[in-house]
């Protein structure tokens, strides 16, 4: 069987986390490249899925990923866990989950620090909670269910925010310190998230970066994103800007490196392209000197385009 | 998302019942930012929230946005959405009550013409492509054995039962949606078309969604045949609505089923 060059990067770039191995430099998986990776099986070190694209797919998504997940390693990412819901849990859901990640051997999962809905009602958006005492219990209690029911410590990404609540006692990244001590989980940190949130809401990012704890780091994201002129939305539409490379390094420099992958889900440019902006990685935390221990955020450019937060995915039905 | 923005969405009465706080007060809750007000921080995620799903259902629907034109649909999609909003963890099932909820709200027909029929049942086969796409199918698995049904007299082949493929569904239009789906297809939009009743299968094979168009026999068979019916039960229920000699219908049958089994249809046979 063929088999891309994948083992090179694995374990090659830093420590495994939580039992999870470094798998170098992904891409997230759309249904746009789909031909483009079965006709010419690109070097690629490993893919990251969104799950609910996936669970209940029996059509070519489904068949597309299972020969992907034969050559490839592939991470889980969902959109839906609402870990921060007052919903109850969605077993169904989770036992999907599991189940999926079985069968692809998924080399970890993850979703979001946010709640999706209430009221068993939807919205489809990572919707921010309320960083306190309350909020962090409720969230590691549901943390601990999934995991005991995933049989694996779940792995949770710091989500883009346009929102603060006045309810709000701890800072984000104390809130994620706290959450990952009490119940073991890990961080999919994104760093353009993090590049986000801190002009949004004033906050110095590479405070955040310094704060957090490093060993939970098992990925890292990095994305484009819109420039609102009073804010920032994370559009996933364009390449990772500058400041936001510069962030990566210093969170490569804190934690040892870990994954990364580069997220594009808007404007989605050919594979070939996508590929070598996420191979810039390599590239910027190969630079060893000259970055300041706190980076300065470079002033936002006024966008052309009002963005969509948070991706959209949905595969086209083909039809003759 | 409330239709006339968010503070008037807080300021809704399902809204106060969950959170008291007026759109004035709301800073008591969302912190306001440097350069945004809270209500327009809630506004980021209300647009969001729209643009979203209102893309995801373009996606669903595209022949139907074609047909309406892309200003009438989101205005459409809008009003679904408020009175479908997704109770899903998937974005798959977003579109599952559009058919149902064009044909709650259509407008009675006109004397020009039962149009919003015709986009009912548009939606309904752009919906059930959807489903055909991404739902079972039996790619990957043996192909039917048919070789049994050389070896059967007539009366024995009347006691089979044909396995339908899972993919199968058949649909019954009041118009000829198919056709006017394809003319979409091709870009044109030209006249709609009258009233014409039509049948369809829709099938996957090779995970492509393929188009059946069907006379109303072989639909009341299928139908039978899919409801598990033996071959005879089945035909007795196409028998009526048969155009022709009754003589005839059994040879009929042996040219359709060669055309159900090259296409996909039926996917094996068993004997009781």
């Amino acid at each position: 069987m063929f088999l891309p060059q994948t083992a090179h990067a694995l374990n090659r770039n830093g420590p495994r986390r939580l039992g999870y191995p470094h798998l170098g430099v992904g891409v997230g998986l759309r249904t746009v490249h789909f031909q483009h990776i079965l006709r010419t099986w690109p070097t690629v070190h490993w893919f990251e899925i969104i799950s609910e694209n996936f669970l209940d797919s029996h059509g070519r998504p489904r068949y597309v990923l299972d020969q992907i997940a034969e050559r490839y390693p592939i991470v889980m990412h969902g959109v839906s866990l609402s870990i921060g819901s007052t919903d109850p849990l969605n077993f169904e859901y989770l036992r999907k989950l599991r189940d999926l990640a079985r069968d692809i051997q998924a080399r970890w999962v993850s979703d979001h620090l946010c709640w999706t809905g209430v009221a068993g009602l939807n919205t489809h958006d990572l919707l921010p909670v309320p960083f306190n005492e309350e909020t962090l219990r409720h969230v590691a209690e549901r943390v601990r269910i999934v995991q005991d029911f995933l049989e694996r410590p779940l792995v949770l990404e710091n989500p883009s925010s346009y929102v603060t609540f006045a309810s709000s006692t701890l800072s984000e990244w104390e809130f994620l310190a706290r959450l990952t001590a009490e119940t073991g989980c890990g961080l999919l940190l994104d760093v353009n998230n993090v590049y986000v949130s801190a002009v949004n809401h004033d906050f110095d990012p590479v405070e955040y970066l310094e704060s957090l704890p490093h060993d939970r780091v098992v990925q890292f994201h990095l994305a484009g994103h819109t420039n609102c002129g009073t804010h920032l939305i994370d559009t996933h539409d364009g390449p990772v800007i500058d400041p936001v490379w510069r962030l990566y390094r210093r969170a490569h420099e804190l934690t040892g490196g870990a994954a990364t992958l580069l997220e594009w889900d808007a404007r989605i440019p050919s594979f070939e392209e996508l590929h070598q902006e996420a191979l810039k990685a390599e590239q910027w935390i190969g630079v060893a000197d000259g970055f300041p221990a706190t980076a300065a955020l470079t002033p936002p450019r006024p966008a052309r385009l009002r963005g969509v937060p948070h991706p959209a995915h949905l595969a086209a039905a083909e039809v003759e | 998302m409330h239709p006339g923005g968010s503070a008037a969405g807080v300021e809704s009465a399902s809204s106060r019942k969950l959170l008291n706080v007026s759109a004035e007060n709301l800073e008591s809750v969302i912190s306001p930012s440097r350069t945004l007000t809270s209500v327009e921080r809630l506004d980021i995620y209300a647009r969001a929230y729209g643009a979203r799903l209102l893309e995801c259902l373009r996606t669903e629907f595209p022949m139907f946005v074609r047909a309406v034109g892309e200003e009438a649909f989101d205005q459409l999609a809008l009003e679904y959405l408020q009175r479908y909003p997704s109770r899903s963890y998937t974005l798959n099932r977003l579109g599952e009550n559009f058919p149902r909820f064009l044909e709650e709200t259509r407008p009675p027909a006109e004397s020009g013409g039962d149009w919003p029929r015709l986009l009912v049942e548009l939606a309904e086969l752009e919906w059930t492509m959807g489903e055909v796409f991404d739902g079972p199918g039996w790619e990957g698995l043996e192909p039917g054995d048919f070789s049994l049904l050389e070896r059967l007299a007539l009366e024995e082949f009347g006691r089979c039962r044909l396995l339908t493929s899972p993919s199968l569904r058949l649909l019954a239009f009041q118009f000829p949606v198919s056709a006017y789906w394809e003319q979409l297809k091709r870009g044109g939009k030209g006249a709609l078309p009258g009233a014409e009743p039509t049948w369809l299968a829709l099938v996957r094979v090779d995970y492509i969604v393929r188009r059946h168009p069907l006379s109303e026999p072989e639909f009341l068979i299928l139908q039978g045949l899919q409801s598990g019916l033996c071959v005879a039960e089945a035909l007795a229920e196409g028998a009526e609505r048969f155009v022709g000699n009754p003589s005839e219908l059994a040879s009929q049958i042996r040219e359709w089923f060669a055309i159900w089994r090259r296409g996909g249809l039926v996917a094996g046979v068993r004997m009781e």
